[in-house]
């Protein structure tokens, strides 16, 4: 399964664009930005979103100009945690 | 949350930490500024943490314990005011960028040349490398107590033996080992010693110091206002004034002494003890599992309570991720600041997750984390 990171220079940045997000309807979340998407960035927060979303995310960006790094697709490297509330 | 990141921070601090500095916060005046008992107030904090912090790091000149925010403005303070044109340092490839970037700009501006002590693949280093790297102008060794991504403790004392014979400086960061790992300035032959607050010292964030051990000349990293001597036109040149321009975090000390205060109650060896023994259950148990690499010399535990390790080729945000998200477990994955001794882990792409124990972890708190490891190594395969 392919997810979005959307990756920054700095916090700021990340913590400005999860707002808007969040005031836009579109899900995401802050995860540890991948060490295989950061490139020379390393280090850092990302916006993590799903395939679904990412769309409306590039929109929101495109919209307030959003500063932002860059946009990496990533395949999921962990099996789902199915169980954890069963 | 299950906190395991206290080599970032200790985030849960001891009671009477919070309460000195609720406390500070309705108490204390502008030190140096006015007679008042409110200014008052804060000047005998201040000279009575000095004070604390003379002893506790055996640092002959309480005068020469020099307030800062943090380690890096320590280190800052140390190589830019004591680092000149032309001179020669000596470090090692454990050492975090507090250390590293301020020693690069230095070989920018003024063309300091360094000489880096390389690791290897366990972070272990040659002491002998130390004498071998020394030139002819040769002004400092600068090295970290510990490693803050394996837990590596370097021998400080057999180091300072090293800088001491041949006339050198030794600046030596501190901020994994302050509070943790007893230290004696006098003993050890260290010049300057950078700690930070609110990492093993568990005081509050923006607290910290430099201390100097002997006449040693150390120029201001910054100018300004200090209460005295005004009309003159240069930062006066009294310790600790000279390097204390603008109004000190007194409310941040008010915590750092009650935390001192803490830390010789329960003894620096108990906590200490207890720490190494969280890390050494848990190192015990994920060593064994399929798939997971740890990184670090455990052939001693003579060491902080730092464990960093891998899960297959997962990449260690994903796993940290996980284990935050999954488990409710904080740890740090990345580069940790340290990008040579990830170089010479061979973690460079990778990263690490490191998981690093303090004095309020408990059993339970590994029995967990223990759980969420196999757990990940089961879902990576």
């Amino acid at each position: 399964m392919v997810r979005y990171y959307i990756l920054f220079e700095n916090y700021e940045q990340g913590l400005a664009l999860h707002d808007l997000l969040d005031n836009a309807g579109v899900m995401n979340r802050i995860a540890p930005a991948p060490a295989a998407a950061r490139g020379k960035l390393c280090c850092g927060m990302s916006l993590l979103v799903e395939a679904d979303a990412i769309d409306a995310a590039r929109d929101v960006i495109a919209r307030e100009s959003a500063a932002h790094y860059g946009i990496v697709p990533m395949e999921d490297q962990l099996r789902p945690k199915r169980d954890r509330y069963c | 949350m299950i906190y395991l990141d206290n080599a970032a921070t200790t985030m849960i601090k001891p009671p009477c930490v919070a309460e000195a500095v609720t406390a500070a916060l309705t108490s204390l005046g502008n030190a140096s500024r006015g007679a008042h008992e409110g200014a008052l107030n804060t000047n005998r904090l201040l000279y009575r943490t000095r004070g604390k912090l003379a002893d506790f790091f055996g640092c002959p000149k309480s005068e020469q314990v020099i307030f800062t925010n943090n380690s890096t403005e320590a280190l800052n303070i140390a190589l830019t005011g004591t680092l000149r044109p032309g001179d020669h340092v000596i470090t090692t490839v454990l050492e975090h960028n507090s250390v590293l970037r301020p020693l690069y700009r230095l070989q920018r501006e003024r063309g300091v040349g360094l000489s880096f002590v390389p690791a290897d693949r366990r972070g272990l280093i040659d002491y002998a490398d130390f004498e071998r790297l020394i030139q002819p102008n040769t002004r400092a060794v600068v090295c970290t107590h510990a490693s803050n991504l394996t837990g590596n403790l370097l021998d400080i004392k057999r180091i300072g033996e090293i800088a001491a014979k041949h006339g050198l400086l030794f600046i030596v960061d501190a901020s994994q080992t302050a509070g943790a790992v007893p230290i004696d300035m006098v003993d050890m032959n260290i010049t300057l010693l950078c700690f930070t607050g609110h990492k093993s010292m568990m005081g509050p964030q923006g607290t910290g110091g430099l201390l100097i051990n002997g006449d040693v000349e150390v120029e201001p990293f910054k100018v300004g206002g200090t209460g005295v001597q005004s009309f003159l036109t240069t930062q006066p040149r009294e310790y600790p004034t000279r390097l204390e321009a603008g109004t000190l975090n007194g409310h941040g000390i008010a915590g750092l002494s009650a935390a001192v205060d803490f830390i010789r109650q329960t003894g620096i060896d108990a906590i200490h003890a207890h720490e190494i023994a969280l890390a050494r259950r848990f190192h015990g148990v994920v060593s064994a599992i399929p798939g997971v690499v740890t990184y670090g010399d455990f052939a001693t535990w003579d060491r902080c309570p730092i464990v960093a390790l891998n899960v297959g080729g997962a990449d260690s945000a994903l796993v940290c991720d996980a284990l935050s998200c999954d488990y409710g477990i904080a740890t740090r994955a990345g580069a940790h600041c340290a990008p040579l001794m990830h170089r010479a882990l061979g973690t460079e792409k990778q990263g690490a997750v490191r998981f690093s124990f303090g004095y309020f972890n408990t059993d339970d708190d590994v029995e967990a984390a223990v759980q969420a490891v196999k757990e990940i190594a089961e879902r990576i395969g």
